[in-house]
């Protein structure tokens, strides 16, 4: 009896509880419609907008007159700071955007950029049938399935439409960064290109290391291995201890992060973790081929000889670069603002350490390789709804005609705001540290990632390093701002640029994937770690590639060419 | 005489049990909005949810993410590793606190005990992700302060504590004991506050001594919310701690130290898959469900003990 | 007296020395983060601080503090735990009183019962109940975080076991005297359990302000933050791999010993209350006032 009225209790309450989710099933439901009656009315307002400039907003003074709302969310990190009491809805660029272009944005919803938040906010809001914003920055890797949801309009088109020339200059640059989110022919999103190369990797060394004991910067493989055992044997930091290390690395998921080890990789021929061609100019996984096997025999002796930390399949890139602040280690392989952060640290901590940047050592049979980061990050995707796309475009095509590589003279010569990023002290511009209140970047404000030209950053400051006088605004405030070392790293990334190997798979995840990716990927960590630690011997590496291949990796690499040929790759 | 208590007992009753159903009220009420509504969404479990097209519009995928959980190579692994640390805490976190209450209780002097009470509870208030880089240090092979005291003491080798399997799970099994055994006390003080002091009393006139008087009063006071405790615990077996295993595992543990949990946030809330954890929340629950209705039955059935 | 015999104070020293080892164990960790916490930047991140502050500064602390949002979001979490607890408490007692009962004295307990314990095993998840929530229009109010978990089920059946110890007899007398049962509860119950409701309120004004995620889906910007919402978003690594790299951000990010200190001013307020509770915890002073 009482077991039956209680069951009785459970199942209204599971109807009402279904009568709730109809509710919000009925809204998705309303999406449908909204969705299947979507082709045509985007067709509408593209043909409009095409047809009768006339349904463009009016604009005076080159600012929307009446104000235009733009709506947008987006994640607040730790990185944006604040001043005067600002807050991301009300600051100095948001006022700017209001009295410059008269532009009124609108933030529906923030959050903290840490524990997928932004994620999973999105996905909630969607779920719950709230509005989007007209503009949307998302990772590439997000868009696909946002780009499927078919909520989003053709971005390609609006790009050609409404995009200023320097914009399309930028933007050519890279024409692949486009590759991974063309539907039907159709660019669906707008990738945020950012700087090439400044992710490239250099090898960093304690100089002051090498001068002691009277050796040169290694230039191959084998002479790396004589200064690690140098740093390790023979007591560089003069404690007397045997407690330094050759070289800081991670291993624990990623080869490829900001601590990198994918040029030692590299050296012998391929480089883990991601998509390349094989020598027979076919698309494989890099983790698979035999180079693979080499090197990692090689770093199995070097972690038993004390070259490498023993922890170093444990450490992320923090835990490691620890090794080098505190004085522990003298080499580390990564990127040109490594020294700025976080290896600068090792000057405060050891009086008289100097770190210098270096080539990329090369392998046995000449090698170098590494690890491209790809174009860009992160991509913007424009509402269906969204009835004014100039309105986003005004304000990008602004800043890519005068901020991002401002003229002299000009609203942004030295900086975006006067008191943030810079300030003019008698007549002269001082930047950092220097400006009264603090430094503050603006840019974080901005919506979504700042207009950049990809090959701009490191190539100037390349040049500069070169000895090329700056000469404009951009130049100028890169030579005041960046230190001797990141210039330095920056010369040596351009003459290497030529071994950065792409990811040749920028797509969505494919079928496959979907559901054997993970586990391929636990797969490859595990084999690679007991064969590291001498759990099992070097040869189970060719059982690994036989069993990665069996539990999916065959279908995938060739999903991956068929993608591949498909975006036209050769 | 008999009769009329009889018939006063059941007028209470009658007049007052709607008193009871009364203060019922709104704790049904809370309940059924708060927790029973959102149960629709348990149909999740066997859709492929897209947010976009919400909980009435997903397609449906019938027991495939069921068969995701259980298709892929090392899941049964996974599952007995999740059960086996899970287990271990269970126990562990029960008779530490236990334990620990019991000594605490044998303190005079108050200071000193409300000292020891404050410090004790303190790494419950610290994240893993906190403890997690902390402990990597400390547990380090070479250098760490753990293994310098354990060569230096014991002269023996270093233990790799983070990067062997089987000390893995011992660490996490300690590590969870150590940060949450201070605050785990704090029921079982309540409990011990709550013992009748009279029956010590009647006992010392018996002439039990300390022992005598701890293993016959104390303890078997404090068995009901012990056997409470535990059964609510196992409702959440197949829960081995996330953010502690994520915060310290690595590639070298993954055989002994990959947990339900660890395994579903690479498979699939990285992809951001609602249906699949749904699912897999779906099962640990019912898993959950069969542990608490066993152990309520037995304790009814040999204890004669209603747990809840 | 026991504790006057030899065996005994063998023991007590021992327990003693236990006692003391163990507490130390559980506060190094704590004086670690208050060292890095008035540690020189430089110093923190090469993790050159163990248990003593390295280049002395308060900085960390100034800069916390500095910061407008910390101080309105502590004002949020002390107004979210007040009221939370406030409510949880009156709702605890109430509902677990009838629930201490045995069947034949309060029909259809069992139902009860059970109807509460499945809750505590099934939920439908995050997305039906932030759709609920919204449909309900409590998001962005102070509601969204305080009604959902205000019924905790696993504190409703340590408390009505708690009650069952209670002797039945003054029960009885209460009721015999003609108190309703609201009244019994509050004359007879509540004195009786103080221990209890002390431990399980301490319960809750933890889960309180220590609960991050709430705060942070339920609100749609970061001004409404409660306190540990806000440090969550501090203390957790930044993903660099999302950002785009600036290494004068990534300096501040990773600034250990703001984030220290953050950690210790985010646990100080519980660390305050604790004490005042603690004389709940005592002995048998409660029942033993009561005279059988």
């Amino acid at each position: 009896m009482k077991r039956k009225a209680l069951w009785m209790s459970a199942a209204s309450a599971l109807t009402l509880a279904m009568l709730v989710s109809g509710c919000s099933g009925g809204g998705g439901n309303n999406g449908n419609d909204g969705q299947s009656s979507g082709p045509s009315g985007g067709t509408a307002a593209a043909s409009s907008g095409a047809s009768a400039a006339g349904d463009e907003l009016p604009q005076t003074d080159g600012k929307f007159s009446p104000e235009a709302t733009l709506t947008t969310v987006r994640a607040v990190g730790d990185d944006v700071k604040f001043k005067n009491g600002e807050t991301i809805e009300d600051n100095v660029f948001t006022r700017w955007a209001k009295e410059r272009l008269g532009i009124d944005i609108k933030y529906l919803w923030t959050t903290p950029s840490t524990n997928d938040a932004f994620k999973t906010k999105l996905t909630l809001s969607m779920s719950a049938n709230e509005p989007l914003p007209d503009i949307l920055e998302v990772s590439g890797a997000d868009a696909h399935a946002l780009i499927d949801s078919g909520k989003f309009q053709d971005a390609g088109a609006l790009f050609d439409k409404y995009a200023s020339d320097s914009y399309k200059k930028a933007m050519d640059e890279v024409p692949s960064a486009w590759m991974p989110y063309v539907r039907d022919g159709k660019r669906m999103a707008i990738p945020g290109i950012d700087y090439i190369m400044q992710h490239d990797d250099v090898m960093w060394i304690r100089q002051d290391w090498l001068d002691k004991l009277n050796l040169k910067a290694p230039t191959t493989i084998a002479e790396l291995e004589q200064v690690m055992d140098a740093f390790v044997n023979r007591d560089p930091d003069g404690n007397g201890k045997k407690d330094t290390y050759g070289m800081i690395s991670t291993l624990k998921e990623n080869y490829n992060a900001w601590i990198g080890t994918g040029e030692i990789f590299g050296a012998f021929g391929a480089v883990p973790q991601i998509w390349e061609k094989d020598d027979n100019g076919d698309v494989v996984y890099g983790s698979v081929r035999p180079e693979i096997k080499t090197a990692l025999g090689k770093l199995k002796e070097w972690i038993d000889k004390g070259y490498l930390h023993k922890e170093v399949a444990l450490q992320d890139e923090m835990k490691a670069s620890e090794l080098f602040t505190s004085g522990k280690a003298g080499i580390a392989f990564g990127p040109t603002w490594l020294y700025d952060w976080p290896l600068q640290d090792v000057v405060k901590n050891v009086p008289g350490s100097v770190v210098k940047p270096y080539p990329l050592p090369a392998g046995p049979d000449g090698k170098i390789g590494q690890a491209s980061e790809g174009t860009h990050n992160l991509v913007m995707l424009i509402n269906k709804d969204m009835k004014h796309p100039e309105i986003y475009f005004k304000y990008i095509n602004y800043l890519y005609d005068h901020y991002n590589d401002p003229e002299a003279g000009g609203e942004f010569e030295y900086g975006f705001a006067k008191g943030y990023d810079y300030d003019i002290i008698g007549d002269k511009p001082v930047f950092g540290a220097d400006i009264p209140g603090g430094y503050i970047d603006p840019a974080k404000y901005f919506l979504g990632i700042p207009p950049r030209t990809p090959s701009i950053f490191i190539k100037t400051l390349a040049d500069i390093n070169e000895g090329k006088e700056p000469v404009t605004p951009y130049e100028k405030k890169l030579a005041q701002a960046s230190t001797k070392q990141q210039m330095a790293a920056a010369s040596i990334v351009v003459s290497q640029h030529q071994f950065t190997l792409d990811n040749l798979y920028t797509g969505a995840q494919t079928e496959t994937m979907k559901d054997k990716w993970q586990n391929l990927k636990k797969m490859e960590i595990t084999a690679f770690t007991k064969i590291l630690y001498g759990n099992a011997g070097l040869d189970s590496f060719d059982d690994f590639v036989k069993n990665w291949y069996a539990a999916g990796g065959e279908k995938i690499t060739q999903e991956v060419r068929d993608w591949y040929a498909s975006v036209g790759g050769q | 005489m008999n009769r009329t208590t009889q018939a006063v007992r059941s007028r209470w009753n009658w007049t007052r049990n709607w008193q009871l159903h009364v203060m019922m009220i709104p704790a049904v009420i809370l309940i059924f909005v708060f927790a029973y509504l959102p149960m629709g969404g348990i149909v999740m479990a066997f859709q492929d949810f897209k947010p976009w097209l919400g909980i009435g519009g997903s397609p449906w995928v019938g027991w495939d993410n069921f068969d995701k959980l259980f298709g892929q190579q090392d899941s049964v692994q996974v599952l007995w590793n999740t059960v086996v640390i899970s287990v271990m805490k269970i126990v562990a976190g029960l008779i530490a606190p236990f334990v620990f209450a019991l000594l605490l209780n044998e303190v005079r002097k108050m200071a000193f005990k409300r000292f020891v009470q404050t410090l004790v509870y303190l790494p419950h208030f610290l994240s893993w992700v906190i403890l997690g880089g902390i402990l990597i240090d400390m547990l380090s092979v070479d250098g760490g302060i753990v293994n310098r005291l354990l060569t230096g003491a014991l002269g023996i080798r270093p233990i790799f504590f983070l990067g062997d399997g089987n000390w893995f799970r011992a660490t996490v099994v300690v590590s969870h004991v150590w940060k949450e055994f201070g605050f785990g006390t704090i029921v079982f003080l309540a409990t011990l506050a709550g013992i009748n002091p009279s029956l010590y009393e009647a006992a010392v006139v018996d002439g039990a001594n300390r022992w005598k008087q701890t293993l016959h009063i104390t303890v078997p006071a404090m068995m009901p919310i012990t056997i409470v405790l535990a059964t609510l615990a196992l409702g959440g077996i197949l829960n081995a701690g996330f953010d502690q295993i994520f915060n310290l595992y690595n590639s070298m543990v993954y055989e002994k130290g990959d947990i339900v949990d660890t395994f579903v946030y690479r498979t699939a809330l990285i992809q951001g898959n609602m249906g699949f954890g749904t699912a897999v929340g779906l099962f640990k629950s019912f898993i959950g469900m069969f542990l608490i209705v066993a152990s309520y039955r037995m304790a009814y059935v040999w204890g004669n003990y209603r747990i809840f | 007296m026991f504790y006057k015999s030899t065996g005994y104070r063998v023991f007590s020293a021992f327990n003693t020395a236990i006692l003391l080892l163990l507490s130390i164990a559980c506060v190094l960790p704590m004086i670690h983060i208050l060292a890095v916490a008035f540690s020189g930047k430089a110093a923190a991140n090469a993790n050159l601080v163990n248990f003593w502050p390295v280049d002395f500064t308060t900085e960390a602390f100034r800069k916390t503090f500095d910061n407008r949002n910390f101080v309105r979001s502590l004002g949020i979490s002390v107004y979210r735990t007040v009221l939370g607890t406030a409510i949880f408490l009156g709702l605890l007692l109430i509902t677990s009183y009838p629930l201490s009962k045995e069947p034949h004295a309060f029909k259809g307990r069992t139902l009860y019962i059970w109807y509460f314990v499945i809750t505590m095993l099934f939920s439908g998840g995050l997305v039906p109940s932030y759709i609920l929530i919204v449909k309900l229009g409590l998001n962005n109010t102070i509601w969204a975080l305080v009604l959902p978990g205000a019924v905790d089920v696993f504190s409703l059946i340590l408390m009505l076991n708690f009650f069952r110890n209670i002797p039945k007899e003054l029960e009885e007398a209460s009721l015999i005297d003609g108190a309703s049962h609201f009244v019994t509860l509050l004359r007879v119950y509540l004195p009786l359990s103080l221990p209890a409701i002390a431990t399980l309120s301490l319960f809750t004004m933890v889960g309180h302000w220590n609960s991050w995620f709430d705060g942070m889906i339920y609100n749609t910007n970061g001004k409404n933050f409660p306190l540990a919402t806000l440090l969550q978003t501090i203390i957790v690594q930044q993903d660099f791999s999302k950002i785009t790299m600036n290494p004068k951000d990534l300096a501040d990010i990773s600034n250990r010993t703001v984030k220290a200190a953050q950690i210790f001013i985010g646990a100080l307020p519980i660390l305050l209350v604790y004490p005042f509770l603690q004389k709940y915890f005592v002995k048998g002073v409660i029942l033993g006032a009561v005279k059988e």
